[in-house]
Formats: structure tokens, sequence, C-alpha cells
């Protein structure tokens, strides 16, 4: 069982910390994804677990056991790095075979654990090449296959996907989401680019600024965020955000929110508003209707860029100096200069205070 | 039409400059391995010529003891010895011990300096590159007295002391090469269970090999053409070392009447290792000057 906890990990360099007192919970099995936006700490909290730098204070246990004084080849991790980080001196043969020489494995099992992770991954032509002579796509699949030789409790990912072209990535990314299912081990992938954390992660962690903002699963950050930072960042292209006011508060935690002359009610979780203070509505650009919608807000929009990708369009436009971007049916060809009158549903609305706390429970939609 | 446009005053005047400068370096070259061919009597009425009238390989056969004293002096040669075979391995035993000791042990340190985190690290450093500064002949009178107070003069051991531990410019060289090897790689060998020294011996060093074949080749130059310290050291006739035993050769003879047939005929035998050097490893040469701006 290769359950991970983080209790108050903090890491500082020299006197700059970048990790604040992280609690964190990995059950075994999961697919955890660290995303944020870059110096957010993700990729450091990763190579904390994987024992690559000291924590300067706190309890990493990896399997029930302190691994803070345990060296990384002992914590049963097995890491993939962005830039490969294969020997190039080496075969890929070589490469897979390096760790279990070093812990003095027999030539028999070494070459069992190569033949199978090279069937795993297709490597099997390819062994006895040197990593230059290798594509990108086929050195990410070595460094996999090394870290599988290892038969870890724990893989780490660090953005293994970062250096290869958007056809590839696409590629790789649904082979490392086969090789979870198959292998069922705990494994934990630092990002930064959302899609890759949704398409993937049983699991996401949610980091800014070395803080955790919110850990859940995908569908879970998607619908309820905490806060504006998290649904800012789940969901592309990123949510809207327009200022608006509370102009009424009635029984039960019931405000009227006031946006363009218009007001609609919104069952909130606070009850520290008060009337007139400003809360910033969100929407996702997919949410957006060219059409009024009965029970929500709308508003006129100039089109002041349109992208046109086939199935779908986007169209970025300006209100009151916020940007706001609408996800449109492919089919519907606006251009640069087109005015709309565009709604949105009260449901599809998301809330936040000043500080950029959610204000709204939304329901997860049902399966 | 592209040869043309290729063809610029600059260019002519930049080769012009080279071919002169590449003139003026090879031209004793030459006339050393000329003299080595001219027979004893006729070295003063052939002095103007690029080539000699009748090539001879007796000065050589001198050298390498194939003549006796008096065949030696009958065919013009000043009757002293030169024990050319003892002091060629000599001077390979010399070299081969400091190249091979002092590239691994420079290696060793520069990899500390650039990867493991110790107290005083950046002041050690500092004392090995300023070691760089401190001329040689400052260190020969202590070094002596030491290796005299150690037992070691007449002995390999005693000339190759001073040189086989480190070497300032080795350490900084490859400390530089050290730093610039992607952190990545060691730290996936240390996930794979490799310590610092396998890492070192597994990782870091195969990576180096062209750094390691410089410093080698540097090395390897400047301690085949070493004179001063064997000199001191090896006063013995089986330890000289080649130059040593040239500087011997040419001291036998009275002022003025030096075998300048046998002295070159030593000369070019003790050049063609350095020649084959610089025609192999010539570049990385060329890359290490440029690595330092000029040595």
């Amino acid at each position: 069982m290769a359950n991970i906890t983080l209790k108050n990990v903090t890491k500082r360099f020299d006197k700059l910390e970048t990790i604040h007192g992280v609690n964190l919970k990995l059950c075994d099995g999961e697919f955890v994804v660290f995303v944020g936006p870059s110096g957010c700490g993700k990729s450091t909290l990763l190579r904390l677990i994987a024992g690559l730098e000291e924590i300067t204070e706190g309890v990493i246990e990896i399997a029930d056991k302190n691994m803070n004084n345990v060296a990384p080849a002992n914590r049963g991790v097995a890491m993939v790095f962005q830039s490969y980080a294969l020997y190039p001196h080496m075969s890929v043969r070589e490469n897979m075979s390096f760790g279990m020489e070093m812990r003095g494995e027999s030539k028999e099992n070494i070459h069992t654990r190569i033949t199978k992770a090279s069937h795993i991954l297709q490597l099997d032509e390819l062994l006895d090449r040197k990593p230059r002579q290798l594509s990108g796509g086929q050195r990410q699949r070595v460094a996999i296959g090394r870290a599988i030789v290892r038969e870890p409790d724990v893989f780490l990912f660090d953005e293994p996907l970062s250096n290869l072209d958007a056809e590839l990535r696409v590629d790789m990314r649904i082979q490392i989401a086969q090789l979870h299912a198959k292998l069922k081990t705990t494994m934990i992938y630092v990002t930064h680019d959302q899609v890759e954390a949704m398409t993937l992660a049983d699991k996401i962690v949610v980091l800014r600024a070395g803080h955790i903002e919110q850990v859940g699963s995908p569908m879970d950050l998607y619908h309820n965020p905490n806060n504006a930072f998290v649904a800012g960042f789940i969901g592309s292209p990123k949510m809207n955000f327009l200022p608006a006011l509370i102009s009424d508060i009635e029984a039960d935690n019931l405000v009227m929110v006031a946006f363009n002359g218009q007001k609609i009610p919104f069952k909130i979780q606070s009850d520290k508003l008060s009337i007139g203070d400003p809360v910033t509505l969100g929407f996702r650009p997919e949410h957006i209707h060219l059409a009024k919608q009965e029970d929500g807000f709308h508003f006129d929009i100039t089109v002041d860029v349109a992208e046109h990708l086939g199935g779908i369009s986007y169209l970025y436009s300006q209100v009151e100096d916020n940007k706001v971007i609408i996800e449109i049916s492919g089919e519907n060809l606006l251009a640069s200069g087109d005015v709309l009158s565009v709604g949105i549903k009260q449901s599809d609305c998301y809330l936040f205070d000043q500080a950029g706390k959610t204000l709204i429970d939304r329901a997860l939609p049902n399966r | 039409m592209i040869l043309i446009k290729k063809i610029t005053p600059a260019r002519c005047v930049a080769w012009l400059v080279l071919i002169t400068m590449l003139v003026v370096t090879l031209f004793p070259l030459l006339f050393v391995a000329k003299t080595s061919f001219v027979p004893a009597g006729e070295l003063y009425t052939t002095s103007t010529q690029l080539l000699p009238d009748n090539p001879t390989l007796s000065n050589y056969k001198k050298i390498f003891g194939l003549l006796s004293t008096e065949e030696s002096i009958a065919a013009g040669g000043s009757g002293a010895n030169i024990n050319i075979t003892t002091s060629m391995i000599n001077s390979v035993i010399f070299t081969g011990i400091i190249v091979i000791v002092q590239t691994f042990n420079c290696a060793l340190a520069a990899y500390a300096f650039a990867r493991i985190p110790f107290y005083g690290s950046k002041l050690l450093f500092g004392a090995f590159v300023a070691s760089m500064m401190i001329p040689s002949v400052v260190t020969l009178i202590p070094n002596f007295v030491l290796m005299r107070d150690l037992g070691l003069l007449n002995s390999m051991l005693g000339m190759v002391a001073p040189f086989f531990l480190m070497h300032g410019f080795a350490v900084f060289f490859l400390r530089q090469f050290f730093i610039s090897l992607p952190k990545d790689i060691e730290e996936a060998a240390q996930l794979d269970g490799a310590n610092s020294f396998m890492i070192f011996f597994k990782i870091a060093l195969p990576l180096s090999w062209a750094p390691l074949m410089t410093v080698a080749t540097l090395t390897t130059i400047n301690m085949w053409n070493e004179f001063l310290w064997p000199f001191l050291i090896a006063t013995d006739d089986s330890m000289k070392t080649l130059p040593v035993a040239l500087q011997s050769f040419k001291s036998q003879t009275p002022q003025g009447q030096p075998d300048w047939g046998g002295l070159m005929a030593a000369t070019v035998i003790a050049t063609i290792p350095t020649i084959i050097m610089l025609f192999f490893f010539g570049r990385r040469i060329v890359e290490s000057v440029q690595f330092t701006g000029g040595k």
C-alpha cells in the first residue's frame, strides 16, 4: 500500500520559503496531478517526495513510513524527468538496467523486467540504440520504461510531456493513462497544463505560491472551485470574471446580485456580505449563449477577434475593460466588429467575494 | 562566381599573415630535421640548403648506440654519448604516470567542487585557481628540499611527485565542464541507487571523455617537454628523461663544437610523440586554448 502523507511540509532555500506547511494525503493507486502556474512549487513538492530535496520542516510518509531521512533510491519511487534524463552514453537496454544493476539484481531478473517493460512500451526494436538515435517520443517512452522496470510503489512524473509536440503529447497522455490503468500504481504527475490535469487525474492538487489552493476530482474542481484562482485555472479557455454588486439581502442567505442593470437571486454560503458589497461574477466561455436567457444575465458585446477552429469558434471581446471569451459552435461564422447579445443562465454562474472565495455551492452533474 | 566573391582583400591579408607565421614556425623544425640527416663533414657547406646533398642515417645510428665511439668520431661525431632508448622509456613512464594520475585526481577534485557542497569549498577552489599564478620556479627549491629529505632523489617517485596530485588549470577546466552536465541525469542515477562515487565513475566520467582528453593531451605535451625538475632530481644517467639527456649530450662536448648531427637526430626523435599528439588531438588543444583565453 503506497499511501503518501505530507504533514506540514515546509521547504526553505536559504531564507526563501517556497513550500509553506503543506498537508496532503494521497491514496494507494491514485493518479494525482499537481497543477499550478510556473513557480507555484509543484516540482519542488515532487522533488521533496522523491528525496532529491531535503524538507526543512514536516514529515513525508510513503506507505506509512517516515521518509525524511531515507535516500531517494530507497523510497520506492521512480521518477520521469521533463528532460528525459537518459544516460547519453548508454543504450536503451543499459539505461533501463542501470538501476537494477546498482541494486545487484540477477541478470535473469533484469532481462525479464526489461523484456516486459519494452513490450508494454513498444521499445523492443530500440533496445540497442543510444538516446541520441531516438525521437522525443521514443526517449520519453524509454524514460518511462526505466521507471517501470524498477517496479516502484510510486511513479513521479515531472512535466514529462512538455518537450513533445502537440500531437505526440496527446498520444503519450493516452499511453500514460493506459499505463496507470494497467499497473494500478500510485502516480504523481506535475504539469502546468490543466488539460493534462483534467484528462489524467483521479485527484487534482492545485497549488499557488507554495500553498495548496484545492484538492479534488477534476469535475469537482471544475464545478465547485473554492476560489476564483482555481476557477480561473481549471477549464480551457479560462473562466470569465466580471464585477457585480450585492443589491439586496433576503432571508436564508438569499442575495440579489446586480449586473448590467439586472438583478438575479443567488443562494450563498456566507452571511458576512452587506448590501452594496462588490462581488465577482464568473462564467465559463462554453456556458455563454448567443441569446438572452430567461433566468440569467444578458449583455451586449462587440467581437474584437474571432478564432474559427472548425468545430468550435472563440470570440474575444471586452465588457467594461474586462476581457470576455465566448465559445460558440463552429457553424456560427461571426467576425470581428459584429455586435451580439449574449446570455448566461443563473445556474451556470459562479460567484466570488472580494477575497476571491466562492460564495455558492454548485451541484455536480449526475453521471 | 562564389569563389570570386569569397576572395576579399581582408581574407588575402589574413592568409598571408597565417602563411608567414606557419613558415616562421615550421622552418626551424625543418632545419632540425634536415641537419639530422647531414653527414658531419657537410654540416657547414650545406647550411644554406633546404635538403642535404648526401643524406645519411649515421646520426640516428649514433644516438641509438649502433656505432662504436671510434666509428662515431670517424663519422664526424664528438664522441659524446646519449642513451636515447633509456631516456625515451623514462620519458614515457614519467609522462604516463603524471598524465594518468594527475588527470584522474583533477577530475575527482573538479567533480567535488562542481557537485558536492562542503564547508570552505569556494575558498579551496579559489586557492586552486590562484595556484595557477605561482611560477613553478618558486616552488622548485622547497620541492627539492622535500624530495631530498624524503630520500626520493634519483627516483621515479621523486620525479613525478610534485606533478601527479593536482594542477590548478585542469581542476578549473574540468569543474566548468562538470557544472555544465545536466543535473537531471545525475539525479536519475541517484534515484537508480548510485552514490556519489558511482555517479562520478559511471555517469560523469564517461560523459567527460572530450574534456578529459584535452587535459590529458595538454599534460602530455607539458610533461614530455618538462626539463628543470627532472634535471634537478634525476642526476643518474639511467633516470634521465629525454630533455635532460639532450642537455647532457650537448654539454658533454666542448662549447662551440657540439655534435650537431647527433643532437638534431635526438631532437627529432624527442619531438615525434608531440607531433603525433598534435596531429590527433590538435583540435582539443585549440579548444582548451580558446577556453583559457590563450595560454
